[in-house]
């Protein structure tokens, strides 16, 4: 019996890390899943807690709000999947497909916990505190967007590592190897960082797809 | 700003000692433009400025201001003013003390009045078509004038602001009032297009124009009953700059 105890109080404490809670569901509006690690999707709904290996994925005109741990805020935007991939004091989440904002404490930046995005072209690094991150998009679907609203993100390209840093009101595209020089974009001045719904709409009005532009709207003559 | 008074500044530079024949033809001319498009979901606004080298060593130039609506992703229309300085009109082969001779420098400013419309199709992810078909008055002679432009350009889409684009256009001019010709300016173009980081177009163009020249007025009331009809042709360089409303 004492080794049952024994058994019990050692997988308490040790035994289940992987499933251990990492993120909370802050709020949700239209369809919105998490996903488990087994495959099993349940509608998501405010206060749902969220553990390693759990995706997010939203549908159209949906978004969802969460945090993760005490380290940062995200609203993951529409016909998006977001998947906490690593214990999360690695400080490395993924998104697969769609728009991701960012607000990341600032005072865990200093303790070390090296927060990071990864997508399938590039990881975004975080340095400061507000950024947006973007891939998969319809008319584009291999390239990925950051921008960086408040500090700094270092971008790297997951093909060449080459490495960029991005500065508050700048961002950067990156293209398989190839990260862009930073830039001022005229698109992500209509992103909407908002994440506190009693604060505001929370959904975002600018898709990669329309920050490319309508070509028969181009006019140069 | 500065960058347009330049242009203008240099255009007597690019046009010194040009040869032209004795009849005040050129088989070459350069061009130089500006160009400033507002921003804005369907109204835009478009003033232009140009200046060309033009027969026997004249500068043609214009200031054009449009108005341009989108009535659906598809179509467009506008409504331009135009005044130009040394246009070569049909008429102004006139009579003078030694004999015909063109005219075109006693116009002064000719205003054109005019509406257009626009339709616009993709062919492709990259591939746009645009057709336009423009009506124009001058005041000048009260000449009408029909225009029709085809063009294909291709784009290379960016996220980071208005894309580089390469492009063929034709355009040709349907005289509604005068001459007896059924198209008497043709005008081919290749050119390009591609954004500066201050977020204007440098664009560089070669166009292959020809003019067909009829009867005058001035020349029927000399010469009732003969005709003559002679055409330019000349290739035309084309340096212009563009500027987009933030």
């Amino acid at each position: 019996m004492k080794n049952l105890y024994s058994v019990i109080l050692v997988l308490a404490l040790f035994g289940t890390p992987a499933m251990a809670n990492v993120g909370k569901v802050v709020h949700v509006n239209g369809e919105v899943f998490r996903v488990d690690r087994a495959g099993n999707s349940q509608a998501a709904k405010p206060k749902m807690i969220l553990e390693t290996g759990d995706s997010l994925k939203t549908g159209n005109k949906s978004l969802v709000v969460f945090s993760i741990k005490d380290l940062a805020t995200h609203k993951l935007g529409e016909n998006s999947l977001f998947k906490v991939t690593a214990p999360v004091e690695k400080g490395l989440v993924e998104l697969i497909t769609g728009s991701l904002f960012s607000l990341v404490v600032k005072k865990k930046q200093k303790s070390g916990v090296h927060y990071r995005i990864k997508t399938r072209a590039a990881v975004a690094g975080v340095r400061g505190t507000q950024f947006f991150v973007s891939y998969g998009g319809k008319s584009r679907p291999s390239d990925a967007w950051v921008c960086v609203n408040e500090g700094e993100v270092e971008v790297s390209s997951l093909v060449s590592k080459s490495k960029v840093l991005v500065k508050e009101g700048f961002g950067v595209s990156v293209k398989g190897a190839a990260v862009s020089a930073p830039a001022q974009l005229p698109w992500t001045r209509k992103l909407n960082w908002n994440m506190d719904s009693s604060k505001g709409e929370l959904q975002n009005p600018v898709s990669i797809d329309e920050a490319y532009g309508d070509l028969l709207d181009v006019d140069y003559d | 700003m500065t960058r347009i008074l330049l242009f203008f500044l240099l255009l007597p530079v690019i046009t010194m000692g040009r040869a032209t024949d004795p009849n005040g033809k050129k088989h070459s001319m350069q061009e130089v433009s500006a160009k400033y498009i507002s921003s804005g979901s369907d109204w835009k606004v478009i003033a232009g400025l140009q200046a060309r080298e033009s027969f026997a060593d004249r500068v043609y130039s214009h200031l054009q201001l449009e108005l341009r609506d989108k009535l659906s992703r598809h179509f467009q229309w506008g409504v331009l003013y135009r005044a130009q300085i040394n246009n070569r009109n049909n008429e102004n082969w006139q009579l003078t003390p030694a004999g015909h001779r063109w005219t075109e420098n006693n116009n002064g400013i000719e205003s054109v009045w005019g509406g257009y419309g626009m339709a616009r199709a993709m062919l492709t992810e990259q591939l746009r078509f645009e057709a336009k078909i423009q009506y124009e008055w001058s005041t000048l002679f009260s000449q009408q004038t029909l225009r029709y432009r085809s063009n294909l350009t291709h784009f290379w889409p960016t996220a980071q602001g208005p894309p580089t684009h390469v492009y063929i256009q034709h355009e040709i001019f349907i005289p509604l009032n005068y001459q007896h010709q059924q198209i008497n300016q043709r005008w081919v173009y290749l050119g390009v297009n591609w954004p500066m980081p201050s977020g204007a177009f440098w664009g560089l163009s070669l166009a292959f124009a020809e003019w067909v020249w009829t009867e005058s007025e001035s020349f029927e009331k000399s010469f009732p009953g003969d005709q003559y009809k002679i055409s330019d042709q000349a290739f035309i360089l084309s340096l212009h700059v563009l500027f987009l409303g933030s």
